[in-house]
């Protein structure tokens, strides 16, 4: 009897040991994300990088996360979504001019061709306060690194 | 025997209060900046943190402002910012934090500039300033200034900078000191729009009048978070601004929305912006605000 609770306790701590070391999403440092995504920067430099993580949803509501962020007329921006190998859906970062998700001005992710394109360019002539969201295409759960850069 | 199963039931209870934490670690809600919006109030200033978060995160880093003085072909001289000398007439750890901002925001038009050779100094000043602030872990000034006296090492000078500033502000929202985060922004701010000021008054151009103009939104946000606040610090600067507030009354700006048009260049999406933005202000009124900057600068960081 001893032996049996010592063996199930012994099986729960490995158990519980090994769901530790797994990548889940609120456990993704993106670490690994960052440094690929910063390696390849070339002409633009480093405004800000978001470390994302998002549980499962729904495909027509996934959940999101946003973020204020501040664009300058005359400036050219590149948002970069990296994501986390054990994705089975690909992070999106698409930018609206408010909260409220209306009137989107750029995305990484293409709806009309269903493309995901692993950065997007946004050319801004209205200095602002714009809404940058991330969300897993499909509602998927996931994890990964957004990167927020400016032309040299 | 019986503490043997007495001490595996507690382990068992331990292991299991472990699984549940490590479980809720998926949850969107337990994303980390998610968790500091919804955490409670802990400003000494009575500001709500989701608004200081707002104000923070909608202000250009010095790099763009640098960048879009540059990109429009305007001349820049670094005679025009804050000396290096003397940093002690900062006393309180407010005041040394706004500096804090302006020397970074310095070292932003230096490094965009390529006047690389001017940073050790300002790296320096922001060190002591920074060990005064307890916030020096947040970078590596050797390496910085050894890569600032290697010319070829400009890029990575600036991506450093920015992680750096960065991670030390995000430490101080972990820590709740959105009040020293506020004031770093505002001192990186001030700086910044004095050097917008200061290269406007001898461009006396349209593109540098709008650059001053478009400023307005930012001294509308910080006017109402500074007077908004009990603290008396942030009353006086609330003070020392309220001018140009008024000045920034007198300006009205028009910015129409437009659907951008969608490219894909060589595979790479390229959204361009259709937006107009229509600035009603006379010459008159920006050369008040434009003086009005440069007074307040020097008043709070000369």
């Amino acid at each position: 009897m001893i032996k049996r609770i010592i063996i199930l306790m012994l099986v729960i701590l490995g158990v519980s040991f090994l769901q530790a070391m797994v990548p889940a999403p609120g456990k993704c440092s993106g670490d690994d994300e960052y440094a690929l995504g910063i390696k390849n920067l070339g002409e633009y430099m480093l405004i800000k990088d978001y470390r994302i993580s998002l549980a499962s949803g729904s495909a027509n509501n996934p959940p999101m996360v946003s973020f204020p962020i501040s664009l300058t007329a005359g400036l050219k921006y590149k948002f970069i979504p990296i994501n986390h190998p054990d994705n089975k859906s690909k992070l999106v970062m698409k930018i609206f001019v408010n909260q409220k998700k209306e009137m989107p001005i750029a995305s990484s992710y293409n709806s009309s061709s269903s493309k995901h394109y692993p950065s997007v360019e946004f050319e801004c002539k209205t200095t602002g306060t714009f809404y940058l969201f991330f969300f897993f295409a499909d509602g998927q759960k996931g994890c990964g690194v957004g990167l927020f850069t400016v032309s040299k | 025997m019986k503490q043997i199963i007495k001490h595996s039931i507690r382990l068992l209870s331990f292991t299991m209060i472990g699984m549940v934490i490590s479980c809720n670690n998926g949850n969107p809600a337990e994303n980390s900046l998610e968790n500091q919006l919804a955490g409670p109030d802990t400003t000494s200033t009575e500001i709500s943190q989701e608004e200081i978060f707002e104000l923070i995160e909608s202000f250009p880093t010095p790099l763009e402002m640098a960048l879009a003085i540059k990109n429009g072909n305007n001349d820049f001289t670094s005679d025009i910012l804050l000396s290096t000398d003397s940093i002690d007439r900062f006393i309180s750890s407010y005041e040394k934090a706004m500096a804090m901002g302006a020397y970074g925001a310095d070292m932003g038009y230096l490094n965009i500039y390529g006047k690389v050779f001017l940073v050790p100094d300002y790296l320096a000043t922001i060190r002591l300033l920074s060990v005064d602030l307890d916030l020096d872990n947040f970078f590596d000034f050797e390496k910085m200034i050894e890569m600032a006296e290697n010319s070829d090492n400009i890029d990575s000078l600036i991506q450093m900078s920015t992680e750096s500033f960065n991670q030390m502000e995000a430490h101080l929202r972990d820590k709740g000191r959105d009040e020293l985060s506020l004031l770093i922004v505002f001192g990186t701010w001030l700086e910044g729009a004095y050097v917008i000021a200061d290269v406007a008054q001898k461009a006396q151009s349209k593109e540098m009048f709008n650059r001053v103009a478009q400023q307005k939104d930012f001294v509308t946000k910080l006017d109402k978070i500074f007077t908004s606040s009990h603290d008396d610090f942030f009353k006086t600067i609330a003070a020392k601004i309220q001018p140009l507030v008024d000045l920034y009354e007198q300006i009205e700006i028009e910015i129409i929305m437009k659907e951008s048009t969608m490219e894909e260049i060589n595979g790479q999406l390229v959204f361009i912006d259709n937006s107009e933005t229509i600035i009603h202000a006379s010459d008159d009124d920006i050369n008040k605000i434009i003086n009005s900057t440069i007074e307040i600068r020097n008043e709070l960081l000369k």
